[in-house]
Formats: C-alpha cells, structure tokens, sequence
C-alpha cells in the first residue's frame, strides 16, 4: 500500500516550534484537506514531506522509503507551493518539457489540454505570469505528473472564482480517471469541504483532528435557545465555543450527539466544515 | 538517482553562453586577422593574438558561479535530491571543462595560421619546449595532449572554485555572507600585507611564491606542466568535497 507516514516530526525556526512531535499517515488515493490557521505548520509539513527541509527529529517515509535524500521516495511525490521555483526566462511550454524529464509520467497531451481550458498561453514567459496564472501553470503541472502523492499548498491563490470552480472539477476529473493522493492545504475550507475526504487539522504545530470528513461532520453539531437552556444542557458536554446574540445563545459541541429529545425551546443543527475549523482552532 | 536529468538541464544551460563566448573569441581573432589578410605575406609575424585561454579560466568560474542557485531551486521544486543535484552538475562542468578545452586547444592548431599565436599554455612553459618550433609545436600531438589535460584541469578547478563559492554563499547568513565577501578579500589585500610588510619581513609573500612557483612546477628545470596538473586536480577536488558538504543540508529558502 502506497502511504506518506510522518513519524515524530518536529521542526524549530530559531525560538519557533513549527511542528511538534507529528505523527499522521497519508493513505493510498483520498484527497487530503490540510487545515490550520495561519502560521499553524501546514507549509513546514509539506515542505518536509518534499524534503525541501530538514526535519529536527522524527521520520518520513514515502512507500515505505524514508524521503531524505532518496530520489526513489522523492519520485513518488509532486510539491506544488506557493514559492516561485522556476528558472526566470523559462517558458510555460518549456516548463513542461522539463517536468517531462524529472517525471516520466507527466502526460504533455493533457497538461497542454488543461492550458487551453484556463487560457494558459504556453509561449509565455513563467515570471511574467499574474499571481493567479502562475498557480494555475503550477496546478496544471501537478496534475500532469502523474505522481502517487500530490501535494498542494494553497492551490488556489489568486484565482478568480471561475478558475477555482474549473480547477476543482478538473482535480475530481483527474482523480477519477487516475486516482491517486491529493493533500490539500488551504485557507478556503468552504470551497474545499466539498472535494476532500480526509481532514487533518493542525493547531501551533500539532495534529489536533484527523478523520473522515463523515466522521468529522457526525462529531460536531450546534444547540440553539435561551441561554439559561443552553448552558444548563452544556453541563459535562465538550463545548468547542459559544456565540451570543440578545436573549438568544448558540453553542457548539464536540462529540457524538445523544438521540434523547431535547429540552423545550432548544434547537439542533448540524456544522459545516468551517464553523467546526473555527471553533476547533479558537478553542 | 535522478544524475542524467540534472546533468542533462545543466548542460543544455551552458550551451548558449559557450556558444556565444567561442564566436566573440573567433569574431575578435577574425578582426584581429584583417591586417594578415590585407597585408599579405609575413604579417602573420606581426600581430600577436594571445591569452584568450585566461578569459577562459575566468568564463567558466562565472558559470561556476551561476550553476547552483536558480538550478537548485528549480531542482528542489522537481522532487530532485541533493545528492544527485550534485553529481549531476560536477558532471556537466566536467563535460564543460573538456568541450571548453577541447576547443582551446584546437584553437592552438588552427590560429597560429594567421597570427603569431601563443596559448597560455605554451607562454608560461616555454621553457620545457625550448629549442622546438613553436610552428612545429603546435601539431605535436604530445604537446597538444598535455596542452589540452593542461588547460582541462584549469578549467576545472575554476568551475570548481566559482561552484563552491556559490554554493557556500547560499548556506551563509546575510550577515556572515557580507563579513565573508569583505572580510576575505581586505584580508588579503590590506591586513596581509601590513602585517608582512611591518612585522614578517616579507616572509609570507617569499612563502607565498615559493608555494605558487612549486605548485605550478616551477622548482626545477625544465618546468614540469604536470605537477601543475596535480595541483588543479588537488583544488578540484576540494572544492568540490566542500561544495557537497555545503549542498547536503541546503535548504530552500525564500525568495
């Protein structure tokens, strides 16, 4: 079985933990959502996983290789990053020849299909690309690798909305054809809560949730009513956060909800991705 | 490993400028030749075209130089180890250093048609060759052997040289990177010479010659071009190891 396991990673920037003793396994074919707040990890996860850096202590291993300086575990992964790591005066098309060198099964025909679908012109310069261009042309050289484990780091920065609805249905589309494992990392979580299958959450460089995105949902739901109702009915419950409006006070809960009838005047409702996110990362 | 790419990315990267550089030497040659072909015979003993080989040594230190940041970069971002980054571009600047060489020593056949042609080679161990042709000299195959493994480790050492300096720059902070780049060359500039002007009494300078004449085999008579061959292949070496141990743990950085 082709997996990324992350054993025990820490990672320091001067007097900054990045990453705490880390240990999660990415598995065969899911899409991954990597989720945190800024400065949570997300990057330094990823950017070690692709041994752009040095761990400080712990593993990773990529189908059962460790990944420091093994071209074979390293062959097995695409790292698509915010960075611009492209030579200056490289050509989009040139670009892609090149991955064709590093990664025998980078598929031109359909990289060179995906340009014409983003009116991504392949003579053009690579630094002379938008913010929004330069990730597409990344994108579409993630998708084209071909590779077991695609990791993307905020995949959609400045694309317009259009580009990112295209991209998503493209990523289903390739995932569908070729399956494989897609991390996403992204501060989009609404627009991604619909594609990902697994959700890691990241809170000040520790793993804090890793599940099924079913399983995620099934765990957090919300109690609305009268304050007085409500903080009686959270006694001895996991409360994640509270919001309240005049009389009227909403709070969120963490844990499998009991199917006992609820109190007079109390209403239940389910959480999205985002507000479970933001009340897992405030708490 | 990935060695084949790498060599084959940096390769095709120093195709253009080797390509421009040998046309500006053979366009400066041609110009330089106008003279022999409008005066006509025994002009050829007149003009003096000689030295280039030494624009060579510093040519191919620059693309020593220019042969690690945006390739490693570009590398890191295509999933490709240190380790083969590494061996991969020693083997596109050894590859250059033999083209580049190549090339120059033929240079030593074909110019002296035209010129009174001296390769730096030829003008610096002279004396080893005294008493021969400098003419006949030039389609002696075991001078052109010597000349061409001659000027091969040069080159290589300078690749070597501009390889490792870059790669050393990349590890350093900007504040030690600005101490080094300041520091070094007022070292041997100024604090050296003060220091062996005022408190040696020259020594440093009499050991310092004494090292270069030696390492260049000069020590004896005739002079021996091959204990030179040993030394640049000592600097080769070195500055490679050292590179290796700077590349390993590189990281990639911002910007």
């Amino acid at each position: 079985m082709k997996t990324i396991e992350v054993k025990g990673i820490s990672k320091n920037f001067k007097d900054t933990r990045a990453l705490d003793n880390v240990t999660l396994t990415f598995k065969e074919n899911r899409i991954y959502g990597l989720l945190g707040r800024n400065g949570a990890g997300k990057s330094t996860l990823l950017n070690l996983i692709s041994n752009r850096l040095f761990p400080d202590s712990g593993s990773i291993c990529v189908c059962g290789e460790p990944v420091m300086e093994n071209d074979r575990a390293l062959s097995y992964l695409f790292c698509m990053s915010d960075q611009d790591l492209y030579p200056e005066g490289m050509r989009v098309e040139a670009a892609f020849q090149w991955s064709g060198v590093f990664y025998p099964d980078f598929d031109m025909e359909y990289a060179k299909s995906l340009s014409k679908k983003f009116g991504l012109r392949l003579n053009k310069k690579i630094k002379n690309l938008s913010t929004g261009y330069a990730s597409i042309f990344k994108l579409i050289v993630a998708l084209s690798c071909n590779v077991p484990f695609v990791l993307l780091d905020e995949p959609v920065l400045g694309l317009d909305a259009n580009h990112r609805d295209l991209f998503y249905r493209e990523l289903l589309d390739a995932y569908a054809n070729n399956p494989r494992t897609f991390i996403i990392s992204t501060h989009l979580i609404e627009e991604v809560a619909g594609i990902i299958e697994q959700v890691v959450i990241i809170k000040e460089g520790k793993v804090i949730l890793n599940d099924s995105m079913e399983n995620v949902l099934s765990m957090g739901y919300c109690i609305t009513g009268p304050v007085a109702a409500v903080d009686s009915y959270a006694a001895g419950k996991k409360l994640l956060g509270e919001n309240v409006l005049g009389g009227l006070k909403s709070a969120y809960f963490w844990g499998q909800y009991d199917t006992d009838p609820l109190p007079q005047g109390l209403e239940r409702s389910s959480l999205d991705l985002q507000k479970l996110f933001i009340e897992l990362t405030n708490a | 490993m990935k060695i084949k790419s790498v060599f084959y990315y940096q390769a095709r990267l120093f195709c253009t400028p080797v390509l421009v550089y040998f046309l500006i030497v053979i366009g400066l040659y041609l110009i330089g030749c106008i003279p022999a072909i409008v005066m006509k015979d025994g002009a050829e003993q007149t003009i003096q075209f000689s030295g280039f080989d030494i624009s060579g040594v510093i040519f191919i230190f620059i693309m020593g130089l220019c042969s690690f940041k945006p390739s490693f970069r570009f590398f890191i971002g295509n999933s490709i180890s240190r380790k083969s980054q590494f061996w991969g571009t020693v083997g596109s600047l050894i590859a250059l250093a033999a083209v580049m060489s190549l090339i120059t020593t033929l240079f030593s056949v074909f110019f002296p048609l035209l010129t009174n042609y001296s390769s730096f080679f030829y003008i610096i161990y002279n004396a080893a060759y005294a008493g021969l042709d400098p003419k006949m000299l030039y389609t002696s195959v075991p001078f052109l052997l010597t000349c061409f493994l001659w000027t091969f480790l040069l080159f290589l050492a300078a690749a070597a040289a501009g390889y490792f300096l870059t790669v050393f720059a990349y590890r350093m902070s900007k504040a030690l990177k600005l101490f080094f780049f300041i520091g070094v060359p007022v070292l041997f500039v100024v604090i050296i010479p003060i220091i062996d002007t005022y408190l040696t009494q020259m020594t440093i300078s009499h050991l310092l010659v004494k090292a270069v004449v030696q390492s260049m085999g000069f020590a004896g008579f005739p002079p021996n071009p091959y204990i030179a061959c040993i030394t640049f292949t000592g600097i080769t070496v070195v500055f490679f190891v050292l590179s290796y141990l700077c590349i390993r743990r590189a990281v990639l950085k911002e910007g």
